[in-house]
């Protein structure tokens, strides 16, 4: 297969494509990647329009207990709430989240 | 290598196969039941997850079902880059698939650099739409990021390299190897009335020498790039192979084409209310083949009906009628040449 | 909103109907079941040979206790989507070609998973 021999000969003497996550050589998300979810609770004032609005049931709000939980698990990262929000509190980094052992909700409190 | 759940009851004389048994029910999840379930708007993100590679058609393919039957008229550059990201997906797809078809006859090179191409697609597809496969970027009403001038040439110039890395490897390689050749040329013949009379659907039934392609049927912006089926009359798995081969670059010419046609204007428009009580039935291009949404609505918020045929499940009976005959070695490669897609077929 | 090209058609009359569209060299799509509330309809959705439109939408309505013929003889394509209507909604269908006796999608030991809509209960006043 004479075809596939100069791309053959060129990675022998090359550095690998692949990327050793999570280890080094990651490469830069790009800037609009969405990534991780942050509630600014300066600015939320617990309406639950992102947790009306949610698909995948991710957001609970509960307002006697003043509570907002976030499972970000469950997250699908489909930015709807990011949209949603009223006062602009839901912000997205460009970054994965990161592996985890355990699953685990965040609870976040004004 | 077979890395979908299916389970082919085979009758085997020598080593000929006789008879076939297609069992599937491994991975059902009851999707159209949740789509009853959910808001209609939620089901977007819903029916994304039917398949994890043609994903994005999935979503566009309800989108605009729903759209038609709420009779909203979706602003024409969220056409032009539904179109798009529909393509991309078909690229990655075929590329998937033929890095795959590649390893079952044992040939990994040609995996590893299908796969290497497949990776500046999906560069793409983070960079226009924030994910790389399941985009989440469809919604009623149009799309929800733009592509603008300065990222459109970005896009041209990967896709150019992307060009540049199948020319020099994967294309010359399938048009030439004989290893490729003599694994795939006259196996799994379907003629032509075979596959119209058992319903095949995309690069199997124009690999059989049908030009039928719903993309003809012009919806999303199909209608002004243009578009011709692409067909090859042998209806074997090299056929279907070259088939999806010379798919990948007309989709790199419709990318390219969308991107320089696209008008200005909004990316989307508000929907307000519910889905009017009524049936529709809509079909898109899947890198697989046709999907058939059929959704009914009641006036709530909830649909009375969610139906999606895909193309795996109308290609399972071209599968039954291939595989007699054939040798046992040769089912992998058979199995395969059909794109199955399992989790698709059992929603 | 309803289907354009839909025939709404007797169960006596679907085999024959079904005939005629494979006289015509037309091309099985699918078929979807409703649950109208006390009755069933299938649609059996097909493409004729030079259109790249839909054709024509065969509507069958059928009561709940009855049988429904298969056109799986005719349209081998069809059997899929029988065996899976015959899962869901419990239908019987008679004359399947391969016929996975309602364990098509799911397994012996595997829940009910109906599609049918539930009755829902008169409440007494």
């Amino acid at each position: 297969m004479p075809w596939m021999l100069p791309t053959i000969w060129k990675n022998l003497f090359s550095r690998p494509v692949t990327r050793r996550y999570p280890f080094k050589d990651i490469r830069e998300p790009f800037s609009g990647y969405r990534g991780k979810l942050h509630f600014d609770m300066e600015k939320c004032n617990l309406c639950s329009a992102c947790a009306q609005l949610c698909p995948s049931n991710a957001i609970v709000v509960d307002k006697e207990a003043k509570t907002l939980k976030y499972n970000p698990f469950a997250c699908i990262y489909c930015a709807t709430c990011v949209e949603a929000c009223p006062r602009k509190a839901i912000t997205m980094d460009t970054h994965y989240s990161p592996p985890a052992t355990v699953k685990s909700e965040e609870t976040c409190r004004p | 290598m077979l890395p979908e759940p299916i389970h082919l009851k085979l009758e085997l004389e020598d080593e000929t196969v006789v008879g076939v048994t297609p069992i599937i029910g491994y991975i059902y999840r009851g999707i159209e039941k949740a789509g009853e379930l959910n808001p209609f708007r939620n089901n977007v993100f819903l029916v994304e997850r039917i398949c994890g590679i043609c994903s994005f058609t999935h979503a566009l393919c309800y989108c605009e079902a729903v759209e038609k039957l709420m009779q909203v008229e979706v602003p024409p550059r969220a056409r032009f880059i539904r179109l798009c990201w529909s393509e991309l997906s078909r690229i990655h797809s075929h590329l998937l698939w033929l890095g795959l078809f590649a390893d079952a006859m044992g040939f990994e090179s040609l995996f590893m650099q299908c796969w290497r191409a497949r990776e500046i697609i999906l560069d793409i597809s983070e960079m226009t739409a924030g994910h790389r496969i399941i985009q989440s970027t469809s919604i009623i009403g149009g799309i929800r990021r733009d592509i603008d001038k300065e990222m459109a040439k970005e896009v041209e110039h990967k896709l150019s390299d992307f060009k540049e890395l199948m020319d020099n490897t994967v294309s010359p390689t399938v048009y030439n190897d004989p290893t490729i050749k003599r694994r795939t040329v006259g196996k799994g013949m379907l003629s032509k009335e075979q596959a119209n009379l058992l319903g095949a659907v995309g690069p199997i039934l124009r690999g059989s020498g049908v030009p039928l392609d719903i993309r003809q049927t012009g919806y999303a912006a199909y209608k002004e790039t243009g578009f011709e089926p692409i067909v090859e009359s042998d209806g074997d798995c090299y056929a279907r192979t070259i088939v999806r081969l010379r798919e990948i670059y007309q989709s790199r010419e419709l990318i390219l084409k969308a991107l320089s046609l696209m008008p200005e204007g909004d990316i989307s428009v508000t929907v307000r209310g519910n889905p009017p009580e009524g049936e529709m039935i809509h079909r898109a291009e899947q890198p697989r083949g046709e999907v058939v949404y059929y959704i009914k609505g009641n006036g709530t918020r909830n649909l009375d009906r969610l139906r999606v045929r895909t193309p795996t499940f109308a290609n399972i009976p071209p599968l039954l009628t291939m595989l007699p005959g054939c040798e046992l070695a040769d089912v992998p490669v058979i199995t395969l040449s059909i794109d199955p897609c399992i989790a698709c077929t059992e929603r | 909103m309803s289907l354009e090209k839909e025939v709404v058609v007797d169960k006596a009359e679907l085999i024959p109907e079904v005939q005629n569209l494979l006289a015509q060299k037309a091309r099985y799509c699918s078929s979807t079941c409703l649950d109208l509330g006390d009755k069933f309809e299938i649609i059996h959705h097909f493409q004729l040979e030079d259109s790249v439109d839909f054709t024509k939408h065969i509507k069958v309505r059928i009561n709940k206790e009855d049988t429904l013929p298969s056109i799986s003889n005719i349209y081998l394509a069809a059997t899929l989507c029988e065996n899976e209507m015959q899962d869901h909604f419990d239908i019987k269908i008679i004359g399947l070609a391969i016929d996975f006796k309602k364990r098509f999608l799911r397994a012996k030991e595997s829940p009910e998973f109906m599609l049918t809509k539930e009755k829902k209960e008169e409440v007494s006043p």
